[in-house]
């Protein structure tokens, strides 16, 4: 039977739907995207469809210098400029089309080795490029979870050590439960020439790396990337999900969040929820845990790597800053009791590696040397702005308890503090460490913390400390 | 061409471009290849190096007297679109008159050493040289110097050759850029390279600590790793190189 011809309008119609559909000539291919890629602690969206798909990626490595910590610069290498490099995110099942470009202005071949990958290398060997150029090639997201990508040209250690890792999720077909709140968090750490806290660009140690003692052990990329006005949010009756990986290049991670229990934990980054009510999971080097937690009361939660003295030390510390309504029910009023303190009841003796640079004369120069003290050993706990954790760590800005008595402050530097105290209305009791600075150091950073955030503005000689 | 660049270039102070002898000799490669053992010593013999890297100055007067080497001018066959990317016009710039030229092709490298009468060096002959430290330093120190270069700021202009010197009195193979050789492809090509299946398993993770025979030379990996990335068309801006030759082949100076 002949096909009835249609009708002139009908037909105008059908020829422009034609010509719509011949735009696309691979409609019955996969549909192509573009991954959407984020820097931490942004996670890339939800992926909607429940279709594969074939998701370009482009990434370009990058080396610049940038900051590791307060007065201290490093030369990264990163995936994108920025450590840890962007978060990917596909689906099982797709096809990834990767684009590596190497900058021109880059020094270094780098590569890519993505986990996530099956085949040599994770992609290594087809990705390795000089400067100036670009590699193409492509995988099957076969196997569904959270994996760590790293620069696998070698040596190796130097370019994860540098900052060229980060991750990549491959959503699961049987997709994880819906949250409220994702993050994308990753553990590294980092070996200088200088000691910790050592001012100025700091060249890689790799006799450090080689003996595995870091200077830094950090959550993405640099002390205090994921504190204060960085810090991740979420408000009461919400659920988190964290990404976790761990760079590496040597140690494992002992992450916790103080503060919570992880509801979900998924181990090693799989894509089986296979255990609840966890208090810290271990990630391993090249490695990553996704886990989940509702968050039940106001408050800053704090994201550590419960190997203790890295995070007090040496940078792991993070914040999850909680808010909403308190509930009395799941969190009463004792917030008189200490939250966690590793180092037990009793004042402990911490040796801190800090000292001034030069020997100061001026105010000026001992206000100077305050401040790299007081970032480097105080600011963990007493916060930047010296504001303090309610309940947790005492303010120093506009404290009572700091401006009434000197004397008193000098001897609290010299030999810690055990018991309760009252600062601004506020009940503490929590033990301060000794942390064993110089007589210099001591009338320095109290010199500092005296003429900053509204406190009298006095000074401390380091005779007065004697 | 402005005239007074012209005339900077000529009357910036001349490096003569000596060759120095490097006395034969044992020497251990860093990876294993399909020729030799691992741990396995090969036999150098005596050749002449370049005591600097190619200046910027010097491959001008290349381009003069060979103009289908110039910017622009070259095929996309020898050399690909960043050749000679820094340079803003068709000199190089005054100030970096005597940096070692980068953004140069392996094909314009040799065509440059042919052209002096001369060749590009092995390998195995730049290494062998490259491994020699300071004079009354440590192979150490030497690796410091590496280790430096990797982590330090990158300044605007590259600076000016005769930075490092080792004890041969061969200058800045190390500590400011990398260098095309004649068999820049050695490593991770065995065999044919059109069917080898492994082809860069020497470099990568496992592979490197399989066949290298010094472990703790982590500098070295970076220049096998970086050679291994490379084809013969590729120009990069920290990529130059020098010439060398069985013979001393004296320069006019320039």
């Amino acid at each position: 039977m002949l096909t009835k011809l249609p009708k002139p309008k009908t037909l105008k119609v059908y020829l422009v739907f034609m010509l719509i559909i011949s735009l696309f000539p691979v409609c019955s291919g996969p549909k192509t995207e573009e991954a959407k890629l984020t820097y931490a602690p942004e996670v890339p969206p939800h992926i909607e469809r429940t279709s594969e798909a074939k998701v370009v990626v482009n990434i370009e490595t990058v080396e610049v210098v940038g900051r590791l910590a307060d007065g201290v610069e490093y030369t990264f290498w990163t995936f994108g400029g920025s450590v840890p490099g962007p978060m990917i995110r596909v689906r099982e099942g797709d096809e990834v089309e990767f684009h590596l470009k190497n900058h021109p202005t880059s020094k270094m071949p780098h590569n890519i080795d993505l986990h996530a990958v099956t085949g040599p290398g994770g992609g290594a060997a087809a990705s390795l490029t000089i400067p100036g150029h670009a590699s193409k090639f492509s995988f099957k997201a076969l196997n569904p979870g959270l994996f760590v990508y790293h620069c696998a040209t070698s040596p190796v250690g130097m370019h994860i050590a540098n900052g060229m890792y980060g991750l990549i999720f491959v959503q699961p077909k049987d997709d994880l439960p819906k949250v409220d709140k994702e993050y994308y968090v990753v553990q590294s750490e980092f070996y200088t020439k200088g000691k910790n806290g050592e001012p100025g660009l700091q060249p890689f140690s790799m006799e450090k790396a080689i003996t595995e003692i870091p200077d830094y052990v950090v959550f993405n990329g640099s002390v205090g990337s994921l504190v204060e006005d960085r810090a991740i949010t979420a408000k009461v009756g919400e659920t988190v999900r964290l990404f976790v990986g761990n760079g590496g290049p040597n140690l494992v991670s002992s992450f916790h969040v103080i503060g919570e229990i992880f509801d979900n934990v998924y181990t090693e980054g799989g894509a089986l929820a296979n255990q609840k009510n966890v208090q810290t999971t271990l990630i391993p080097a090249g490695g990553s845990a996704i886990v989940d937690f509702k968050v039940d009361v106001p408050g800053t939660l704090i994201l550590v790597d419960h190997s203790i003295f890295r995070t007090f030390n040496k940078g792991s510390l993070g914040m999850l800053k909680v808010e909403g309504e308190p509930n009395a029910t799941v969190y009463s009023g004792k917030q008189d009791d200490t939250v966690y303190l590793p180092e037990g009841p009793a004042i402990q003796r911490m040796v801190t590696e800090v000292k001034p640079k030069v020997s100061a004369s001026t105010p000026k120069e001992i206000l100077a040397n305050g401040e790299r003290v007081y970032k480097s050993v105080c600011a963990a706990c007493h916060m930047k702005e010296g504001q303090g954790v309610t309940g947790v760590f005492p303010p120093l800005a506009k404290s009572d308890f700091l401006n009434a008595d000197k004397a008193r402050a000098i001897q609290i530097l010299k030999k810690g503090l055990n018991g309760p105290i009252t600062v601004n209305g506020q009940k503490y009791n929590n033990v301060m460490p000794h942390l064993e600075l110089t007589n210099e150091e001591i009338a320095s950073v109290l010199s500092y913390v005296y003429n900053q955030w509204g406190n009298k503005g006095i000074m401390v000689s380091e005779a007065e400390v004697k | 061409m402005k005239p007074s660049l012209f005339i900077c270039i000529f009357i910036s102070v001349s490096l003569s471009a000596e060759m120095v002898k490097i006395p034969a000799g044992n020497w251990k490669p860093f990876l294993k290849d399909t020729n030799a053992k691992l741990g396995e010593t090969i036999k150098i013999k005596s050749f002449y190096l370049d005591e600097y890297p190619v200046t910027q100055k010097e491959y001008f007067e290349f381009l003069k007297a060979n103009p289908e080497w110039r910017k622009g001018k070259v095929s996309s066959l020898f050399a690909d679109g960043g050749y000679l990317g820094d340079w803003k016009r068709m000199v190089p710039d005054n100030r970096s008159a005597n940096s070692p030229v980068t953004y140069v092709s392996w094909f314009s490298a040799n065509a440059f050493c042919q052209w002096k009468g001369k060749r590009l060096p092995l390998e195995s002959e730049w290494e062998y040289t490259a491994s020699v430290p300071q004079a009354g330093k440590s192979k150490k120190a030497m690796e410091s110097v590496i280790l430096g270069w990797y982590g330090e700021q990158k300044p605007e202009y590259l600076p000016s050759v005769g930075k490092y010197k080792n004890s041969h009195g061969v200058y800045d193979q190390h500590g400011m850029i990398w260098e095309w050789v004649f068999d820049f492809n050695n490593t991770s090509v065995t065999g044919d390279s059109r069917q080898d299946s492994d082809l860069e398993s020497n470099l990568f993770c496992g592979g490197g600590s399989l066949k290298a025979n010094d472990f703790s030379n982590y500098a070295s990996y970076m220049r096998y790793g970086y050679r291994a990335g490379l084809k013969g068309w590729y120009t990069a801006k920290y990529l130059g190189f020098r010439c060398a030759s069985d013979n001393n082949i004296k320069d006019n100076p320039l």
